[in-house]
């Protein structure tokens, strides 16, 4: 008993320096805005989210819906890392993966960038011949200036592995990019801070233009090789639903709420555990003991 | 005595017959049998889908199902191994049976809430298999239901999350029931150091679970909040964490694994000086390192409670604790080796189990040190690497030694001894089978190939094909033994008390124990491992 006890107060203790610990950020690094409120929703992201056919206005919004066999439309037109025109049919002439993040984000997009640039280096597949990776910023105020800079970033931190060309950084303006984001039934949100809450997600294409496959978490290798192998086959999968990383610029104070009230929920049950514990051992009358008596 | 009066023939409380005997039991014993039996079917399920999902890949493109199919069933197979099987199989049926009897009691504390926990063992477990197959579409997000995956596609996650309360709420019952009898039932002659290890190690257990469960109730709160009330608590765009439901989840589920593998290193403990006829090295080492690593587990859980989310600190304090938790399992591997060591050694089938035990959970051990090393985990992370990696654990862990258990109390809890021969038989084939399965998978993980795909690349094929041989000889060897088992029970009942030489209580009683357990006050030896009796007897 009186080690039981022990081990309760030694674990009592911990909890107690758990709860007074504030809860570190989700992830990424805190933004200066982040003392402005997540809840407010800028307008960012509302034209397109009817487009996403919720019905039941309640029920949570997918943040990625599947457009698995669907087409890209493909005369749509963005800027390349010059600031000239291009449009999606002059680099989808061979399968393409999609990857839609903005370039100034205080969030996950540096970090999924630079997972898939790692992972180019371990593929299967070749990239250049098999496949050409195309990011797109969501964010219609990002020039080409700013997908320059992320290109040089990215490439270098591929190692060789890609023949520049082959992997583009796109901006556009805002109804090119919501109307691509609405094709691949992705949604994004802008925050009252300028930031974006948006899914971590891959799109791969075929070469006509065809959506074939959803890669989500961390793009490893393995992953990324089924989604380009797929492509070539243009035989739209089903995905292999991993983490969905939302990135957003999380307000620190916004959750403290909720995590302390967790925690505080933990310790009460523990703590009226231990007092049922307690009250029955009582209510037993101590030791129940078949041979009580019998022995010493 | 004869074997008119055992527990099987007398119903505890007295005078019920029929299925109120069993249904409405308070007896100890026969509520490790209704597990027994329950926990053997969703076993036999599972397996049986694991060899399916195999069959599929040993071809590449589809070959017996699409990659919907694919996914529910590793959905559904991972849901029952864990909460179904591997969680609750030792200490609901073994521990149950035979905690009591180690102590020296003639039942739990808390006899009327041991059938609570039966019931909401058997209403959680089909519950959780239920939610799966409601709502819209089967979830395909694996065992671990990522929030926001599931909380948005797929309504069942509540109703599932739910079922995983229950399961909670019942294997922490009976953990409240082994920490009471261990301390207000045990045999007043017996001090610390005189407990049985199997007894200790499900102590250490049930106190893991005391403390993880709350965490899942707390999620489940959360989850059906979220649903019902649509507050956004996952959903960054109302102020809410995404990760939060994630963080939650692995919580409970980080303790979960010291759940599953505690009390298989206990049985390990019991069997492997019983047939060595010598006494456990090392006993104090053992029940500490037990304790050692249930505190290492909830050290995880306390720096779970602490941080949200993994930052570089986390991800450098959970490989550490990764590390130490290596320790207290070398530990033990060392005391059982050393036990062997210069016995006399008798070779039988739970003995052979016990010996696969410490080879395939010591590989487990060595491929987790890898994965625990947050630098190389990277490279192998989402691959069948990691799915290897826990089949060598749970499997070559927590299954051998379940088996072993099977092998090694089946005359004590049932009174009839089985055939030695198709027990070896099945022993080897699931052996040879399991690492001609799960070796070729930890390769093919090291070569990149992703998990939870029915389909892979062309390079990937040879493997995988080969592989299916030896699941399907695994499984031959499982099944085998299962059978030979059932079988044995229509031997006559005439196992004698002490088939194999044991030191334990359990094996100073009737086999099978009468409803009591102890007819007489029960012989509290010193030290529970002392053999000199058993030896001088045999050479009589
Ligand atoms: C005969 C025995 C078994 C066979 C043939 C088998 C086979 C498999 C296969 C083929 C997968 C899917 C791999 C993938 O594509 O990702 C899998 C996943 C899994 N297995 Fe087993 N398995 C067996 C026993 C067990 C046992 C005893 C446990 C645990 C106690 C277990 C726990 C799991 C879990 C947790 C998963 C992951 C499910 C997920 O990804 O969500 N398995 N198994
Ligand atoms: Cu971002």
């Amino acid at each position: 008993m009186r080690f039981a006890l022990g081990t309760l107060v030694f674990i009592l203790t911990l909890l107690l320096h758990a709860g007074g610990g504030g809860p570190a950020c989700a992830h990424g690094p805190p933004a200066d805005g982040g003392a402005n409120s997540a809840a407010a929703v800028g307008k960012g992201g509302q034209e397109h989210d009817s487009a996403l056919s919720m019905t039941d206005a309640r029920a949570p919004k997918e943040w990625v819906e599947e457009k698995t066999g669907a087409y890209l439309p493909l005369e749509l037109v963005f800027r390349d890392e010059d600031g000239r025109p291009l449009s999606l049919e002059g680099i989808v002439d061979k399968p393409v993966l999609l990857l839609p993040v903005y370039y100034y984000c205080a969030g996950s997009c540096s970090r999924n960038l630079a997972n898939l640039a790692i992972a180019l280096g371990r593929l299967k597949s070749v990239p250049g011949r098999d496949f050409r990776v195309v990011a797109v910023s969501i964010n219609d105020r990002e020039k080409s200036e700013d997908a320059r800079r992320a290109k040089k970033t990215f490439i270098k931190l591929a190692g060789g592995k890609i023949p520049e060309g082959e992997w583009r950084f796109l901006t556009g303006d805002r109804e090119a990019i919501t109307t691509l984001t609405a094709a691949i039934g992705y949604r994004f949100e802008q925050q009252a801070d300028g930031t974006f809450i948006h899914p971590s997600a891959l799109v791969a294409v075929a070469s006509d233009g065809r959506i074939i496959r959803y890669v989500y978490g961390d793009f490893i290798p393995g992953d990324v090789d089924m989604a380009v192998y797929d492509a070539g086959r243009n035989t739209p999968s089903l995905s292999v639903k991993r983490l969905l990383d939302i990135c957003f610029n999380p307000d620190p104070n916004a959750s403290k709420g909720v995590v302390l009230a967790v925690k505080a929920g933990v310790l009460a049950i523990f703590a009226a555990f231990t007092a049922a514990v307690l009250l029955l051992y009582r209510r037993r009358g101590g030791r129940r003991d078949r041979n009580q008596g019998v022995k010493e | 005595m004869t074997a008119a009066q055992s527990y099987l023939e007398q119903s505890s409380p007295p005078g019920r017959t029929g299925w109120k005997a069993w249904l409405l039991t308070h007896d100890h014993k026969r509520l490790g049998l209704m597990y027994l039996w329950a926990i053997l079917f969703w076993f036999v399920l599972a397996v049986i889908l694991g060899l399916l999902m195999r069959t599929e890949l040993m071809g590449m493109g589809r070959t017996i199902m699409g990659p919907e199919a694919y996914n529910s069933m590793f959905t559904l197979h991972g849901v029952i191994m864990i909460f179904l099987f591997g969680i609750p199989a030792i200490p609901s049926i073994f521990g149950n049976f035979f905690l009591p009897i180690q102590l020296g009691a003639d039942d739990v504390f808390f006899p009327r809430l041991n059938l609570l926990s039966w019931y909401l063992f058997m209403f959680g477990g089909g519950f959780a298999v239920f939610s799966l197959f409601s709502g819209d579409g089967f979830p395909d997000t694996g065992w671990t239901f990522y929030v926001p995956f599931s909380i948005s596609s797929a309504g069942n996650v509540s109703l599932t999350v739910t079922a995983a309360f229950i399961l909670g709420m019942s294997s922490m019952l009976t953990g409240l029931n082994f920490v009471t009898t261990f301390h207000r039932m045990r045999d007043k002659a017996m001090g610390p150091m005189q407990i049985p290890l199997f007894t200790w190690s499900l102590y250490a257990t049930a106190w893991v679970q005391i403390l993880a469960t709350p965490v899942i109730a707390i999620t489940f709160v959360l989850v059906v909040l979220e649903r019902f009330l649509s507050i956004g608590l996952f959903e960054p765009d109302k102020g809410g964490d995404p990760l939060l439901y994630q963080h939650l989840f692995w919580m409970y589920s980080h303790p979960a694994v010291y759940i599953i593998i505690l009390p298989a290193m206990g049985v390990i403990s019991e069997i492997i000086p019983a047939f060595s006829r010598k006494s456990i090295f090392g006993y104090k080492a053992i029940v500490y390192s037990s304790l050692a690593i249930a505190i290492a587990g909830s050290l995880v859980w306390a720096h779970h409670m602490y941080s949200s989310g993994m930052s570089d600190v986390s991800v450098f304090v959970f490989s550490l604790l990764t590390f130490l938790v290596a320790v207290p399992s070398a530990v033990k591997v060392f005391s059982w080796v050393s036990t062997m060591y210069k016995g006399s050694i008798a070779m039988s089938p739970p003995f052979f189990l016990s010996l696969c035990f410490i080879y395939l959970f010591t590989v487990g051990g060595l491929t987790g040190l890898v994965l625990g090393a947050a630098g190389t985990d990277i490279h192998v992370h989402d691959t069948h690497f990691v799915v290897a990696h826990f089949h060598f654990v749970m499997l070559g862990g927590t299954g051998f030694a379940f088996f072993a258990a099977l092998h090694y109390w089946w005359p004590k809890m049932f009174g009839v001894m089985y055939r030695n021969r198709p027990a070896y038989v099945g022993a080897v084939a699931a052996a040879v089978g399991f690492v001609f399965h799960f070796v070729p998978m930890l390769i093919l993980g090291m070569q990149g190939m992703p998990r939870r795909y029915y389909d892979y690349l062309p390079q990937y094929e040879t493997g995988n094909f080969l592989a299916g041989f030896g699941a399907y000889l695994l499984v031959f060897g499982l099944l085998l033994m299962l059978l030979n088992l059932v079988f044995s029970l229509r031997n006559p009942r005439t196992a004698p008390a002490n088939p194999w030489g044991g030191t334990t209580l359990e094996w100073s009683i009737p086999s099978p124990p009468p409803v009591e357990n102890f007819t007489d006050s029960p012989n509290i030896k010193d030290f529970p491992y002392d053999f000199s009796e058993i030896v001088s007897n045999s050479n009589k």
